[in-house]
């Protein structure tokens, strides 16, 4: 009987521990994901400044700008890596469209954008690192055992990771 | 890394081949002297047992025989210091005077070394990186101008605690013995950051970074004040160099970011020493190993900084 009561506290006390771990990351992510959210709003606010770069280069600059405020709104409306993905696609798009136009590069404008960007961009990727850090520490725990008997318990699910592409030079063609 | 440390020892080649010399005449010494020991330990206890009284007992014969152990040992110790240690103490002196600048120099040509100076224990204390002790010892002190004009020091370090065991004796405790290297980086990153070594206790979970590397989780637990800033500094190739070198090397490293102070403490035990009974080669390639990284790091961490215009 004694035993019985000895295992039984230490299931309790490990199941309480699991759950504050849980609990822990779970508010640790969400605070990493606020913090992409906030180095991704700076990114995503610099579109129109770019794209008065681009003005007068290329033939589709409004349909260019009306995806881009589509796009913008769903994020705000969603704040999804779905939408977060999508905008940021068209955001490298105006990035690879300005690689094509050294005059662009070297304007007064554009150079000090890019250092604003650089600046934004290295903060959303050690943001972004430290959030899939957490998730892949919560994922792990929802995987193992006995730790996953828990998360079940508390109908935890696993969480995706963010993935989002840097503004990297890709090969994408534009109809310019 | 390696095909350079292949041509510093090339170069090196003719002061390793007078190393090598002194090490034959040390050998050399120490077997006469361990002869010369053997000798007398036998010629002591033939000459102990022929005119040996018979009211000497069994046991008492046993603790003259160890007695005359000890005293022939004691000989041997005096011996050793006047005879076999001057050639030891030549050893060293090439490598100290020699081989080690050498190979510091043709690692960064600011590099200077000082066997008889070390860190002092305001630095170590600073670092954040000490633990417990009391007492404290330091020597072969490394400085100099690295890249980007960072003031780069370090030395070996000795760290120990007195304690006092159960029976009230006091016990000797080595908290740290190893390379402690400080470097001043290009700016203040206005942060408090520390790689320690993995723990199952954390320490400030709120600063705790979880990394996803589970070779960078196996070794280590980072903490930083501001963690994004953090991220920045230690890129993804950063952290992958210091797993590359712990693994590879097998040698634990701790490192701390205090303002503008970068610290890295190598727990390598005893460094930049000579091993009169070791081989030359491995030691030198341990030494230019650890050193390299070292500086290579400074330089990839004062790279983030700028790339990041932190």
């Amino acid at each position: 009987m004694i035993i019985l009561g000895i295992v039984l506290v230490i299931l309790i006390i490990y199941v309480i521990v699991t759950y504050n771990n849980f609990v822990f990351l779970i508010k640790s992510s969400e605070q990493a994901r606020s913090t992409i959210d906030v180095y991704l709003k700076q990114r995503f606010d610099l579109i129109p400044n770019l794209v008065e770069c681009v003005k007068g280069y290329q033939d589709y600059e409004q349909d260019l700008l009306e995806k881009i405020v589509k796009l913008r709104q769903q994020y705000d409306d969603k704040h999804d890596i779905e939408s977060a993905t999508k905008l940021n696609d068209e955001y490298n798009k105006i990035m690879m469209l300005i690689e094509d136009y050294p005059e662009i590069k070297a304007g007064e404008q554009f150079m000090h954008l890019q250092k604003t960007l650089s600046k934004i961009e290295s903060q959303l990727q050690a943001a972004r690192r430290i959030y899939n850090g957490d998730v892949t520490k919560y994922n792990t725990k929802l995987n193992i055992v006995p730790s996953n008997i828990v998360g079940m318990m508390f109908g935890y699910k696993p969480k995706e990771l963010f993935q989002i592409e840097e503004n990297e030079a890709k090969n994408i063609k534009l109809d310019l | 890394m390696y095909q350079d440390f292949e041509n510093i020892y090339g170069n090196l080649i003719e002061y390793i081949k007078q190393l090598g010399a002194e090490r034959e005449i040390f050998k050399t010494k120490l077997i006469r002297t361990l002869i010369l020991v053997g000798i007398l330990v036998v010629v002591l206890i033939a000459i102990f047992l022929l005119y040996k009284d018979s009211y000497v007992e069994k046991m008492q014969e046993l603790e003259i025989i160890l007695a005359i152990v000890g005293v022939a040992f004691a000989i041997a110790f005096i011996v050793s210091i006047f005879h076999v240690g001057k050639s030891a103490q030549k050893y060293n002196k090439i490598f100290k005077t020699v081989i080690l600048p050498n190979l510091l120099f043709n690692i960064d040509k600011n590099l200077t070394y000082t066997p008889k100076n070390g860190l002092s224990k305001e630095v170590y204390d600073q670092s954040g990186l000490a633990i417990n002790y009391n007492q404290y010892s330091s020597e072969d002190y490394i400085s100099g101008y690295i890249a980007d004009n960072a003031l780069l020091e370090m030395s070996e370090i000795n760290a120990e605690e007195i304690q006092t065991n159960e029976k009230g004796q006091p016990v000797v405790v080595n908290s740290f013995n190893g390379i402690l290297a400080v470097a001043t980086l290009k700016k203040s990153v206005n942060n408090n950051i520390k790689i320690v070594k993995n723990s199952f206790w954390k320490g400030k979970r709120e600063a705790n970074i979880r990394i996803a590397s589970i070779q960078f989780e196996k070794y280590f637990d980072m903490y930083a004040d501001n963690k994004v800033n953090a991220m920045q500094i230690f890129t993804t190739d950063v952290i992958e160099e210091i797993i590359g070198f712990v693994q590879e090397m097998k040698i634990h490293l701790e490192i701390s970011i205090i303002d503008n102070k970068f610290y890295i403490a190598f727990k390598t035990g005893q460094m930049y020493e000579g091993g009169i009974t070791q081989n030359t080669k491995e030691l030198l390639s341990k030494y230019y190993v650890v050193t390299y990284f070292m500086i290579s790091l400074i330089k990839r961490i004062n790279k983030a900084i700028e790339d990041a215009e932190l």
